[in-house]
Order: C-alpha cells, then structure tokens, then sequence
C-alpha cells in the first residue's frame, strides 16, 4: 500500500487530516495536522492494524518549526505508516499516544527530554536521560552547553580531583510506601549488565514494583551525529550498542546508502553478513552466558567468553578491532576478507556448534536453571508488540519477525535460514525461557548463514566509489537491520550539508525497559535478575 | 600485668580459688584456641586455593598458580594481604553486632571440630552425643549471619541475613533425618562409635549398607550443602543477586573470619559425610582393635595412615562439592523452600524410616543383608561408570574436530587450541 | 547439519507422585550431565595464556596485519595533504605546517592524541600515501595522561614529495612508536619493570634501537 492509499483511507476516516504525503518504497510518510494527531493514530492502531511503535523523533528546525515523526508497523501486514506533525518551536505541544502504544510512554519522555515537545496527556512526562535539574533540551539546534554541572565540568579538558566534586544525590526519592521497603538495584549492580539502576520497591523477597532508573551511560550519540560528518559518525555506532557493533555499524551504512543512493557491490554484502552474523554469536555467547552467570553458574558464562575469544580473534583479521569495530563504509566494507580467515571461520564453526550441545547439558536444560526461567515474566505476544519489543525478545512470545526476512535487506534473500521462535518450550510461550532458547537457536541459524555465505562469496569489488566528502540531498532514510538485540535503526534526516540535520537511534534495549517495569509485580527480585538477563539489556543501548 | 588481667578475670568471673591457678588455665585455654586454629587453618586456607584451581580447570583457565609451586601458598598470600587491609566499619552500622558477628560465625565453625575424629584416635573429644552436638553447635553460625546481616544495616545484608536464617532453619531438619538414619543402624550418636560401626572395605560403609542409606547419603549432602551456603543453595550471599550478601559491608580481616569459616565448613560437611556413610578413618583390612592395642611407633603409624585414609575420603568429597558449585545455578528462595519441604524432608523421612524397618528385619551378615549391599554397591559403580562414560564424551566430541585440523597451520597464538 | 540443541516442546509435569518422582529423576540425571561436562573439562587443556610475563611470544607479535593499534606516521612519506586530520572524528590528530623562507613545506608539528583517539582507522585509511598507519602496540598505558599525546616531529621536517612507487619503503610496524613513546609493553609495578629492563627483556621493548 503506498503513501497516498493510506492518505486516502484516514482522509476517509478523518477529514482534513492529511497535509502531505511523501512516497518511499519503504516507509511511505503522512503528514497530517498536529490537532487530528491523536485521533489519525488511533484510527491507524485500530483500523490500520498498526500494533506496533517503532519509533518518535522529534527534529528542531529552527527558526520555527519542529517535526514530530512517528513510525508504525503492522507486523502481520508487512506495512509501514510514518506519521508527520509538524509544531511551532515556541510552544511545541501535541497529544500523547501513550495510551494507543505502551512503548510511546518512553519515547515521548525521551523527546520531551532532549528536544523539549510537550506530550499532553502523557502519565508521567519527566525527564528520562539527563538529571531532572538539567537545564535546557540538548538537541535543540540553539542548545548552550553548560560549563558545569554541580560543580562538575562538563568538557574533558578541565580535570578536577574526585575528592573536590560533591555530586548530587540522583534519582527519585520515592518514599518507602505502604510499608515496601526501597531497594537500589544499581547502579552498580552485578546483574544489572552495565551502568542501569532499578528502584524496587519490595515487599521482603517480592517486588511490588521496578522502576528503571537510565541515563548513567547517555553519551549524547545523536547530538554527537549532528556535528559530524556521514563517514566519522561510523566509529560512533560501535559504541551504541559495544556488544553489537557490526550490526549498528550496518544499519548506519544502509541508512547514508539510502540518502546517497550507493549501491553496495555483492562482495561488500557478503563481508557484511558475514561479519554481522560473526557479531551475532559474540552478542548472543555474552546474552545467554551471562544470563547463566546471573543465576549463580558462572562456569557456562566462562565457556562462552572462551568461544567469543574466538570470534574476537576472527574479527582482529577481519577488521582489526575486536570490539569497536567500524568495519562497514558507506558503500561497503572497509577491508577484503582472506581465504585464512574464512577457512578459520569454518573451522572455529566445526568446533562451536557441538559446544552448543554441550552448553545445553551444562546448564541450557538443567533442572535449576530451567525452573529458575520457566514461566517465569512471561510477555505475551500481544503486549510484546504493544512495547515494540524486537528480536529474541519479540521471537520468544511467539511472533515470528526478524527484519532479516520480512523486511529483505541485504543478501538474506539468497540465504536458508529459520526464524526460532518461543514454542513454551519448558513452560508458557513467551517465558524467559523461551527468550533464552531463541538466542541459542539463533546461534545456531548463524552458524547455519555462516557456512552459505562463504561458500557462495563471490569475487570482485567489496566497496562502491563514494566521494570523498558526502553530502546527500535533502531527505530521510530509516536504515535498519536485525541486530543480535532486536532492531537496530537509523533514521536519518539530511539537509544537503556535509552534516546529518537529525540522527535518531532505534534500539532494542530502550524499548525493553519499559517491558521491565510493566512485567516486574508479583517477581521476586531474584526473578528481576533472571528477567533482565533474559531480555539481554545493555546499557549503552538503552542510553546511547 | 598478665596476673593483673587473671586478678580481675578471675573477681569478674567469680571464680574460687588461688589466683594463681586462673592464670595456667587461661594460658593452657589459649594455647589450645592456637593450637586449634593453625590446624584449622591448614584445613580451610589450602581448600580456597584448591577450589580456585578446580574452578580454573573446570572453566578451562589456569587458576592461581604464581605463589609457591602451582600457586599452592595462594592461600597464605590472600590471608596476609586481608589481614594487613583497612577494616571498615559503617558509620550507620549497628557497631557491636557488627564487630563481634565474624567472631561467633567463626567460633560456630571451630566448635565442630571439637567431635570430628580425624583418626583412630585424633579426636578431640568423643563425645557420646557427638552427633547432636555437632548438629547444635553449627546453629551457632545462623546467629553470626543474622547478627552481620542485621549488624551492617543493608538492605542487601539483611535479605542475606533473613535468607540465611530460613534456609539454615529449614534444612537443619532433613539432614537431622537423614543422621537418623545413620544413628539408627550404627545405634550410637558417639562419632567414634558410628565409625567404628562400620569397615574399611567400601562394601562395609553405611553408603552400601542398602540402596535406602544410599540415597540417604545424598539427601545429608544436599542439607549440608544448604546448610553451609554452598552452590546451589548459596543464596544468603548470591553475588549477583545480593552482591555479597550478609558480609557485603565486611572488609579486611572480620571479612577473612567469613570467608574462613565458610571454606573450613566445607571440611565440616565432607568429615561429616566420611564419618556418616564413607566409613570415617576405616583401613580397609585393619580391624579398629588392632589400632588400639598397638604401642608406640606402630601406634603413631596407624593414626597417621587413619589420618590419611580419613582425609582422601574426605578430600574427593570436598572436590565432589567444588565441581558442584561450578557447575549448577542458584535456586530462588521459594524453590529453595520447596526443595527442603517438598522433597528432601519426605525423602529423609521415608528413607530413615525405612532404614528403621531394614535394621530391625535384616540382620546384619545375612543373605538378605549381602543382597541389599551388592545392590547397593551395584548402584553407586553404575552412577560411577556413567559419569565418566558421559565425560569421556565430552571429552571426545571437542578432540574431534581438532583431529581435522592436524597437520595444517595451527591458529593463531598455536597455544590457545586444545 | 544435525542440531546440536534439542528443540522439542517438553509436556508440563505430570501431577501427583509420579510428577514428584519424575522431578526428582529429572533434575537428578540434568545434574548428572552438567557435572559430567564440568568434569570433562576438568582433563582438557585451559584456553588461557599467562599474560603478559609467561607467553611464548610477546602479544603484539601475534596480532594479524589488520590490527589497529597506535597510530604512527612515518615522516618520510608524509606529504602534509592534512586528509588524516580532517576525517579523524575527534580531532585527535592536529599538524602544522609552516613555509620557510626556502619555500619548502615544513612539518612543524604533527600529534597525536591516542588517549583520545577510538582506532575507527578512518584516517589510515584516507593516508594515500601509507605515512599514517596503525601500527601493531597497544601496551601504551602511562601514569599522566600528557604523556599519550604523541609528539612525531622532533624537529621541522619538510613534506614528502614522492611520485607513485618511488617512496621509499615504510619502516617495520611499531618501530616508530618506540621512539615516541619509550617503553612499550606490558604495565609492570615499577620495581618490576626495573628488573626487566635491567635484563633487557625483548618484550620489553627498551634496549632496540
């Protein structure tokens, strides 16, 4: 269905809604009347069947205006809708759809945070990313940095002792109600997989609720985009999301290839699954590893370290890098692969996937491990979409989507692979459990993608000629791939310039923690652990 | 000055008598607390090294391997370096609670030794109800892990603390079943006595007296496990659910009497279960009389090999709980519960029950009683056999695919492949 | 490919007696196969490597041809083009260039900041003329932060003018490094380094030219 069919069908519904629309063969865009904002979204998530969320942008286009941009999928009918408003910068207000989507509720905290659009009718618009005194909105175009923060600088150069420095005291003071006791799950927390604070609120060993606490790892990615040219935002990517790299780094490249036009040369695809498929093992070696660690079995996460030593070991001759890769250009790949590292490739492969077996005996079907998961924070498929939940995480309620196949990019066309989904393996469909099944699966599909794609990489070029200095027409691409975490998503707005006009980065991770909130009641906070580990949150992800 | 201290020891304690008398007693007291320590210490410092080394291997690491010959005075090094770091104290801690928990958690731990006969005649005391004793005393230790728990004023201590507490309540009772059993068909609670009930040959143990005493055996293991906090019943200090648990505000030494004590219980378990089912200090084909009516060096001589056959038993049993902390997860309270109430308490009744009925219906050396132990013993070689058939599998299916790789250039560094 | 996992949906535990023994046989044999595989590894060689006293061959030596580690420039093919310090993301490289009165281009000064440079291997990759390349150390760590911010020019060196194939060839990898940042290797207490370098280990990097 193109842009003007879906035009023509809320006009039917809704008169006078629709401004403009703009075609694209991928994500045909709507604009319709800030006003009418609210009741066309209603009309798409119900009549449209658009289930799905992906993502609120927010774009300051100074002097006057700022565009609000919402991109919906419907899962089951392969279709896309991306509604535009457009707001006056003075008073950017528009109505919340928070109550249509559960995923919108961070989303819309999330632009109110950084670019300052005011969500009416949102349960609880406060800030998500930077500290609730912060000044100002960051990614507005006239933002002024300040100098300090509490007395702490903010530019590098000026180093203070610690000792020096009083911080304040972060996050909310919730008092301890009803007689829940309050605990600090973080930020430095074993379980908690990198810089994350959960406030439970407790009643002895059961959690009446988890309120996320992110922000600690915001390095400002998208602000960072906007200052930087389309090539020297590569290295950036690697650090969304540090155990994914080449699969952020791919969703970047495909996002600049779609504003410029490059046609990626078949050899320069092949590197790119190769290398992305690698990734997805490490990603998910460290996932279902470390989601055993935080159930006590630390030997199974060791194991798993040991095999993506492995892999680092081939992306040292792949990429030169063994975790901030950069190894994708616009246009390709930035190095030829040679014959040795792909024979090592099959032959780490010979020896990996029996360890696969072995993982499962030592702790996949265990008794323990598999009564600690089962049944235990299960996400039904509906809710699932409803928190445009991605990935193995989407896949384990049950819903078989991975952007590898129903949004074909790439030369996944060419290659045999299954989509794993939760089945209830051990307990009910959409369990941890079968979160962690899925990735052990998906493991196994890589290895299965892996063997194609050497064995068919064709000769030739591995890198299109681009100029040297990129400067894309004015226009918006969404680049995104199935990264190990679920949809990894750049959705780019160039203005002609050398620079990005907005760069907004879709994660897996950032949806998951609302998911967190929403599942955690009646858990006992040894289940949090097990319910954070298997939705395999990071982080960087969820801050960038 | 030391008659000063005796003086008022012996006026505050209300002692009769000459004060000079307090003074030996005191000096023969802490003399013996030395004594008792540095052999504790030979027992629970080595195991933290042993462990580390095991969970290297097993990981497929190399472990600690860089004080003294493989890293075997790691232990010394570890304890030197606690002893010599800062010992902090909370501000908001509850300070004498705080202070004195290590000490009674450790104290807990020393008790038990005092019933462990380590040899035909190294023992320290043999008390008649040794058994009981020994059950009692090491409740003293759920008091010191409530005391630090509550002591540190964390929330994080104190869900360690009140983990601990049920935990080590609850499984009190199965592994005071499952000694029931053993009481019951040995008839005395007097640790030398069980020994002695039993033989040296494997099919005179407790363990293949019949397949009920068998399975006993690893209901009492599971309890101690539990009981000592030790994988998978490890929640009161689940690292990555309670960062620490109840000694997560400890640091230096008080933090070292934990650790001590958690590592010589381990010791504590694995004698517990020699002494029980593995036939304790027994020579195979060496009656006890012979022992003990041997003089001098001959004397001396049993005692040491006693020793030794007592300490292998009891070191593989100490490896057996290793490799089971590195491989199996953490249970959830509540399935922790289920474990004790739902299965090891039925078990360990039905089973010391039913030992109950085979004593008084088997006597001993009649066929019956030859059947039930060859079963039993049949039992424990099939367990064994398929254990290392499975291993040996493993084993085998990671060779393979390296065997492929003969002969070509190995990767990169050469020293990394198997 | 047979899979190694097994994918079949297990049927919810019967109830009553039969579930309770079932559960106990179950988690009883899983047990088993865990403690097999722990056991197994047990007798297989450990994947580690003792670094960085105890290894056969000194680190860097082993990193493939692609490794980016510390940029080094090699001045004698440095033509100033300036391409590396405009695509470099964080500005980390920052050069001079300064006419004298013979009108020849000198290079006054050309730093690096590794402390703050990512290794993306973008500016390497602009170098056309292979003077800036990464080079295969990364055992660079220092107690001040001042001392990461590589000085190459020692002093003004004037620009290369190479025509295609002419230019001599590049210096082994890391030989440069060393001269700007003495002591590479491994981080050793200081003592220890001291004894190392009074021995003149070979992985230590100091006593080579």
């Amino acid at each position: 269905m193109t842009g003007a069919d879906l035009a023509a069908r809320i006009t039917a519904a809704i008169p006078d809604a629709v401004v403009a629309v703009e075609e694209s063969p991928t994500d045909p865009v709507v604009q319709v009347r800030p006003e009418v904002l609210h009741a066309v979204a209603a009309f798409a998530r119900q009549d449209l069947g658009m289930e799905t969320l992906r993502l609120i942008t927010a774009i300051d286009r100074p002097p006057e205006t700022i565009d609000v941009v919402w991109h919906c999928l419907s899962m089951p009918q392969h279709r896309t809708l991306t509604l535009k408003t457009r707001l006056p910068r003075e008073n950017p207000v528009v109505a919340t759809v928070s109550d249509l989507w559960d995923a919108a509720n961070w989303f819309e905290r999330e632009q109110f945070d950084l670019v300052g659009v005011h969500f009416v009718g949102h349960p609880n618009l406060k800030r998500l990313l930077m500290p609730e005194d912060w000044v100002g909105h960051p990614l507005r175009k006239d933002y002024q940095r300040p100098e300090e923060y509490h007395g702490i600088p903010t530019a590098r150069d000026r180093v203070v002792p610690v000792r020096e420095v009083a911080p304040p005291m972060h996050g909310p003071k919730a008092a301890e109600q009803d007689g829940w006791m309050l605990l600090n799950m973080g930020p430095h927390h074993p379980a908690t997989h990198g810089v994350l604070n959960f406030l439970l609120q407790t009643d002895g060993e059961i959690v009446r609720k988890a309120t996320p606490d992110v922000g600690y790892l915001h390095r400002g990615i998208e602000k960072i985009a906007e200052m930087n040219t389309y090539a020297g935002t590569m290295p950036y990517t690697d650090r969304v999301d540090y155990l994914g790299g080449m699969a952020t780094n791919q969703a970047w490249a495909m996002a600049c290839e779609r504003l410029l036009g490059v046609e990626v040369p078949r050899r320069g695809e092949f590197l790119r699954v190769i290398a992305v498929e690698l990734n997805r093992i490490a990603s998910h070696l460290i996932g279902t590893g470390s989601l055993a660690m935080d159930l006590g079995a630390f030997t199974p996460f060791v194991h798993w370290l040991r095999e993506r030593e492995y892999i680092n070991d081939l992306m040292e001759r792949i990429c030169g890098a063994r975790l901030t890769y950069t190894y994708m250009r616009i246009g390709g790949v930035a190095r030829d692969i040679d014959r040795e590292t792909l024979d090592r490739t099959l032959q780490w492969l010979d020896h990996f996937e029996p360890m696969l077996g072995e993982f499962d005996r030592l702790i996949g079907s265990n008794e323990i491990f598999v009564n600690r998961l089962a049944n235990i924070a299960v996400m039904p498929a509906e809710a699932a979409m409803s928190f445009s939940l991605v990935g193995p995480n989407l896949r384990g309620s049950g819903v078989r989507w991975d952007l590898r196949r129903d949004e074909p990019y790439s030369v996944y066309p060419e290659l045999e692979f299954d989509v794993p989904v939760g089945r209830g393996f051990r307990g009910t469909v959409g369990d941890a459990y079968d979160r962690f099944m899925v990735r052990m699966l998906e493991m196994q599909e890589s290895a299965r993608i892996l063997r194609q794609a050497i064995a068919r990489i064709p000769d030739g070029e591995f890198r299109a000629k681009v100029p040297r200095v990129l400067k894309p027409p004015a226009r918006e691409a969404y680049g995104r791939v199935e990264a190990p975490r679920g949809e990894a998503g750049f959705y780019v707005v160039s203005n002609g310039t050398e620079r990005p006009e907005r760069v907004r980065i879709r994660t897996g991770c950032f949806t998951a923690m609302p998911a967190i909130e929403s599942l955690s009641p009646g858990l006992m906070v040894a289940d949090i652990i097990a319910l954070i580990g298997s939705l395999d949150v990071i982080a960087p992800e969820v801050d960038r | 000055m030391l008659r000063l201290i005796a003086q008022r020891l012996q006026s505050w304690l209300n002692l009769p008598g000459e004060t000079g008398a307090v003074l030996p007693a005191l000096a023969v007291m802490l003399g013996a607390a030395l004594l008792a320590f540095v052999f504790i210490a030979f027992f629970a410092g080595p195991v933290t090294w042993w462990e580390r080394r095991v969970a290297g291997r097993v990981m497929s690491r190399i472990g600690p391997n860089r004080v003294g010959p493989q890293g075997v005075l790691q232990w010394l090094a570890d304890g030197l370096k606690s002893f010599l770091k800062e010992d902090i104290v909370p501000a908001a801690a509850d300070r004498p609670l705080f202070l004195f928990a290590p000490y009674l958690f450790f104290g807990g731990y020393m008790a038990t030794f005092v019933v462990l006969p380590f040899g035909a005649h190294l023992v320290a005391t043999d008390l008649s109800v040794g058994l009981l004793y020994l059950i009692a005393i090491s409740g003293l230790v759920v008091v010191g892990i409530l005391m630090a728990g509550w002591g540190s004023n964390n929330k994080w201590a104190l869900f360690g603390g009140i983990r601990s507490a049920a935990q080590l309540v609850s499984y009190e009772i199965p592994s005071a079943f499952s000694l029931l059993a053993v009481v019951l068909a040995t008839g005395t609670l007097s640790m030398q006595g069980i020994v002695r009930a039993q033989g040296g040959w494997p099919w005179e143990w407790l363990l293949f007296r019949n397949p009920l005493l068998f399975g006993m055996f690893f209901v009492s293991f599971a309890a101690s496990l539990a009981e000592n906090n030790r994988t998978p019943f490890d929640l009161p200090e689940g690292e990555s659910e309670l960062v620490a648990g109840y000694h997560v505000e400890y640091s230096g030494m008080r933090f070292l009497w934990f650790m001590f004590a958690e590592w010589g219980n381990l010791w504590v378990i694995a004698s517990l279960a020699t002494v029980g089912f593995l036939g304790g200090w027994q020579i195979p084909g060496v009656r006890p009389e012979v022992i003990d009516q041997s003089t001098g060096w001959a004397f001396a001589g049993w005692q040491a090999l006693s020793f030794l056959v007592f300490a292998g038993k009891a070191s593989m049993l100490v490896l057996f709980a290793i490799q089971i902390r590195w491989t199996l997860p953490r249970l959830r309270v509540d399935q922790m519960m289920i474990v004790c109430w739902k299965y090891l308490v039925p078990l360990a009744l039905l089973g010391s029950a039913g030992v109950l009925v085979l004593v008084a219906l088997v006597p001993e050396g009649s066929p019956v009683d030859w059947f039930l132990r060859a079963v039993s013993l049949g039992l424990g070689l099939w367990l064994i056999i398929a254990y290392v058939r499975k291993a040996r599998a493993a084993y085998l299916a990671d060779r393979e695919p390296y065997r492929r790789l003969e002969g070509k250039d190995p990767w990169y560094p050469p020293y990394r492949l198997p | 490919m047979v899979s190694a996992l097994p994918p079949a949906v297990t049927p919810g535990n019967p109830g009553g007696v039969r579930g309770w023994v079932g559960h106990i046989v179950r988690t009883a044999s899983s047990i088993l196969e865990g403690l097999a595989v722990t056991l197994s590894w047990a007798f297989r060689r450990p994947y580690t490597i003792q670094y960085p006293d105890k290894v056969e061959v000194p680190v860097p030596e082993t990193l493939p041809e692609a490794y980016r580690g510390i940029l080094e420039v090699d001045l004698r093919l440095c033509t100033g083009c300036l391409q590396c310090e405009k695509t470099c993301p964080i500005q980390c490289i920052s050069i001079s260039i300064e006419k004298g009165e013979d009108a020849v281009r000198r290079l006054t000064r050309f730093d690096i900041d590794i402390s703050r440079c990512m290794y993306c291997g973008l500016c390497s990759e602009s170098c056309a003329f292979d003077a800036l390349a990464h080079s295969n150390q990364f055992e660079a760590a220092r107690q001040d932060i001042s001392e990461l911010t590589l000085h190459f020019v020692r002093e003004p060196v004037p620009v290369a003018r190479h025509k295609a194939g002419e230019a001599p060839p590049r210096r082994p990898r890391g030989e440069i490094l060393r001269e700007v940042l003495p002591g590479l290797g491994p981080v050793m207490s200081p003592p220890a380094r001291d004894r190392r370098a009074g021995q003149g280990d070979p992985s230590s990097g100091e006593g080579k030219p």
